[in-house]
């Protein structure tokens, strides 16, 4: 099960498709089938709140920008020389959402233990038939059924994790129907993520300058304020919650006086926006650092930031 | 890499781009259909140059933009506004009103914001006279004034658009919405011409008979080159000017309809992509709707030759609705177009494009509505294994809107009165998507039509729920011969390596001609 075992044939083809992989070449449609039934097995023993121990270095949302993973990858070491945890989004919007979450599920198999991958909100059937993975999945395979195997797959996935006892990471936000850890603990996460409800909200919610909870513009989920943060933190003896969903210029953004952190992995995202992408390090000692990085090169994929008004040249 | 730095800054605002995914169905549906209607507030200064812009004026044009540019320069000190119509007497007034035409035949840099403000605001001032004056002049325009203000016209507004309107192909794969689109420095100027322009044509004062030797067909063709306008404004009052010109120029008319021909057959056959196919199309709903019946072959052949295959390209769903507009007029000015037009659209019919598809079922929809029995009768087959295919979707918008036909009543008696060919065709999508479509809307959507098919007709139902039985069992067969064949295969490979000899292409491609022929035989 550990990295460190000595390889078998599943290993080493799990390693050619890795390689495969990392040079953004999709895998078939029957690799991806046996791909997502081993990684079911794996997921489906993994917690709502799943315990991952430093060092690992936490990463938000990556939307299919494959390239920036992979730029990821180059600057936070690659797994397993480092463990990764990542909160979520995977797919959509980006012009390699099959590469970007197969990439993610393979390393997951080769390295259990190495590599936490959480529920994002776009994880679901409803969300990437609106947004482009699903018919990303129709171009690069001719049919659904390479959709239709991950989003499967996406129910399994985990909805939380929690470092070291001290930090608690996730997609979204908090849930007024959720006070502690064992709550969510309880309750059965294998399905599409409902329109309202805690799994809706964990997935959904953001942090908010008002206090108390608030109604979400987005529609689902809430706005929680810092009280709100403070008390669940107090009750669930937590240091820090760790989030992504939402795009931050710097790459992260603290929120609630320290007591809340926004990390988003995606640079200049959707090829536009300009912003810069970072990762948390937590070494060891349980010390944090940023990292923040900017767009890979590449070719083949649109920059529309191209239009830069002169008066910045 | 400072570019991507401060690009960030006259951008909206994070939050925005980011929030609009939304798990309710409708909330996410809307932001991801509805192009953002608000044009951005910022105006970016754009990198095109207007100074060369304004060059691109046809023959007709005494001043080329480089001479018009020193003018420019050398009126520095003399351009000055000229006494008000009011403050002259009515017979010096036709005079004026061609000096000031003059005048307005110089063009300003709106590149430089800071450049000769005093004399653009005198012109922008004067343009706004013309343009009172031309509202409420009450003799015929002289030969002299038209020929003026088509000058000023053809001065101002002709301009080539940078290449960079179409350089990068790449730019296709974004979703048309995604791009911000360009605004024209100079629109303080443009708009008051375009204002002037459309005074003139539509004016009661201007007589076509004359006015057409100044506004010809070189004078139409430059006007039609400026609806790839990234400006939506400057295409907004084309449309109305093109429209008001085809009005009044009855002697234009065919030219203006082959010169549209011509724009979209480049746009479909070469670039796929011009920001102004929507607003030909709206001014051609128009037309079409004018038209006179019969249908003269001339516009039948544009229905088939261009307004059809105008459904192919990958952005067609920034004028999908104008598109359908043309269509739909076309299916009711003649039903009997209704075969041709469905089975064009199911020859376009997209495959890896569902927000697209999701139009297209409201297309038919809309044609199916003017469609009488008998063009019905002649394609239903192969609109109903589309439509078969449509119900059976992953995608919840698609399959929802495939099943909505049901709702339509007309749609749903076309159905009926041919149940025995469309039942059987649609029955087992329907089968399928009751036993196990992820999306509840859908399954319950399902249940309903199912339920119609059958109160129409009970036995055809049973025989086609015991055909499809049938056909599921036989799965399994024809499942596990391909899985035989594909055994026989390996161990005829494996046979062939095992005797260490290269196993060539064309043997082994024969080979797997024997295989197959022995097992389908056995």
């Amino acid at each position: 099960m550990g990295a460190n075992s000595i390889p078998t044939d599943a290993t080493i083809d799990l390693d050619e498709q890795i390689s495969q992989l990392m040079q953004c070449k999709p895998l078939s449609e029957q690799q991806v089938r046996a791909l997502c039934e081993k990684a079911k097995e794996i997921l489906m023993d993994e917690s709502n709140v799943q315990p991952v121990k430093s060092p690992v270095t936490i990463c938000g949302d990556i939307h299919g920008q494959f390239h920036d993973l992979a730029e990821l990858f180059r600057i936070g070491g690659m797994c397993p020389d480092t463990n990764y945890l990542f909160m979520g989004d995977y797919v959509d919007r980006g012009y390699y959402s099959v590469e970007t979450v197969t990439l993610l599920v393979a390393l997951k198999m080769r390295y259990p233990q190495r590599i936490t991958i959480l529920r994002g909100n776009h994880e679901s059937r409803q969300i990437t038939q609106v947004y482009g993975f699903y018919d990303e999945c129709l171009r690069k395979y001719g049919n659904a059924n390479v959709w239709k195997i991950f989003t499967d797959l996406f129910d399994y996935f985990p909805l939380t994790a929690l470092v070291e006892s001290e930090i608690f990471c996730l997609h979204g936000g908090l849930s007024p129907s959720i006070e502690t850890l064992d709550n969510i603990r309880n309750f059965d996460r294998v399905q599409e993520v409902p329109h309202e409800g805690p799994m809706c909200d964990l997935l959904w919610s953001d942090p908010d300058d008002r206090c108390g909870w608030g109604i979400s513009p987005r529609g689902a989920g809430y706005t929680f304020g810092q009280d709100i943060s403070e008390q669940f933190n107090h009750t669930n003896n937590l240091k820090l919650i760790a989030r992504a969903h939402q795009l931050v210029m710097d790459g992260y953004n603290w929120a609630h006086e320290q007591k809340v952190v926004t990390i988003f992995s995606a640079p200049n995202y959707c090829y536009r926006c300009g912003n810069m992408a970072s990762i948390l390090e937590v070494d060891d000692c349980r010390n944090h650092t940023f990292i923040q990085f900017e767009p890979a090169p590449r070719r083949g994929e649109p920059d529309v930031t191209r239009r830069t008004p002169d008066y910045f040249l | 890499m400072i570019k991507q730095i401060f690009g960030k800054l006259p951008r909206k605002p994070s939050k925005s781009s980011h929030n609009d995914s939304n798990p309710n169905g409708e909330g996410g549906v809307n932001s991801y259909y509805i192009p953002n209607s608000g044009i951005s507030s910022i105006s970016k200064p754009s990198s095109k140059s207007s100074a060369s812009n304004s060059n691109g004026a046809n023959g007709t044009v005494i001043a080329p933009s480089s001479t018009s540019s020193n003018r420019t320069n050398q009126v520095n000190g003399v351009y000055e506004a000229l006494p008000s119509f009011r403050d002259v007497p009515t017979s010096e007034k036709p005079n004026l009103f061609i000096k000031k035409l003059s005048m307005c035949c110089v063009v300003f840099d709106f590149n430089d914001p800071s450049k000769n403000l005093r004399e653009k605001e005198i012109k922008r001032q004067t343009l706004l006279e013309l343009v009172d004056y031309i509202a409420t002049v009450s003799t015929k325009l002289s030969d002299a004034a038209m020929q003026e203000i088509a000058k000023v016209a053809v001065v101002n507004l002709f301009r080539t658009f940078p290449s960079a309107n179409h350089e990068s192909k790449i730019l296709e794969t974004l979703d048309v919405d995604d791009e911000e689109p360009a605004l024209e420095p100079a629109w303080p100027h443009l708009q008051v011409v375009y204002e002037l322009l459309l005074r003139f044509v539509a004016s009661p004062m201007t007589d076509a008979k004359l006015a057409k030797r100044y506004i010809d067909h070189s004078f139409v063709l430059k006007l039609l080159d400026l609806f790839d306008s990234e400006d939506q404004r400057e295409r907004e009052y084309l449309k109305t000017i093109l429209h008001r010109i085809y009005g009044k120029f009855m002697v234009h008319r065919p030219f203006i309809r082959k010169a549209i021909n011509n724009i979209f057959y480049r746009f479909i056959f070469e670039t796929e992509k011009h920001n102004g196919i929507a607003e030909l199309l709206e001014i051609l709903g128009s037309i079409i709707n004018g038209f006179a019946l019969p249908l003269k072959e001339e516009h039948k052949l544009f229905l088939i030759r261009a307004l059809i295959p105008l459904h192919r390209p990958k952005c067609a769903s920034a004028y999908h609705q104008q598109l359908s507009y043309c269509i739909v007029q076309f299916v009711e000015k003649d039903f009997k177009l209704a075969d041709t037009v469905i089975r064009g659209l199911l020859k376009y019919w997209p495959v890896t494009n569902s927000s697209k598809e999701v139009m297209f079922l409201g297309e038919l929809e809309e044609v199916l509505e003017a469609t009488q029995a008998a063009e019905f009768q002649r394609c239903m087959v192969p609109l109903f294994r589309q439509i078969a295919r449509c119900l059976n979707s992953s995608h919840f918008q698609v399959a929802e809107r495939a099943l909505f036909l049901w709702n339509n009543d007309h749609i749903r008696n076309l159905i009926t009165q041919n149940h025995k060919v469309i039942m059987p065709i649609v029955f087992p999508a329907m089968e399928r998507n009751t036993r196990g479509h992820w999306n509840q809307a859908v399954q319950s959507l399902t249940l309903n039509v199912r339920k119609v098919m059958a109160e129409t007709d009970q036995i055809l139902f049973d025989e086609c729920l015991a055909k499809f039985q049938e056909d599921e069992a036989n799965e399994t067969e024809v499942v596990a011969k391909r899985e035989a064949t594909w055994k026989l295969l390996e161990e005829l490979a494996a046979s062939k390596s095992v005797s260490n000899e290269a196993v060539l292409v064309p043997r082994f491609s024969s080979s797997v001609t024997l295989a197959t022929g022995k097992t389908s035989g056995s």
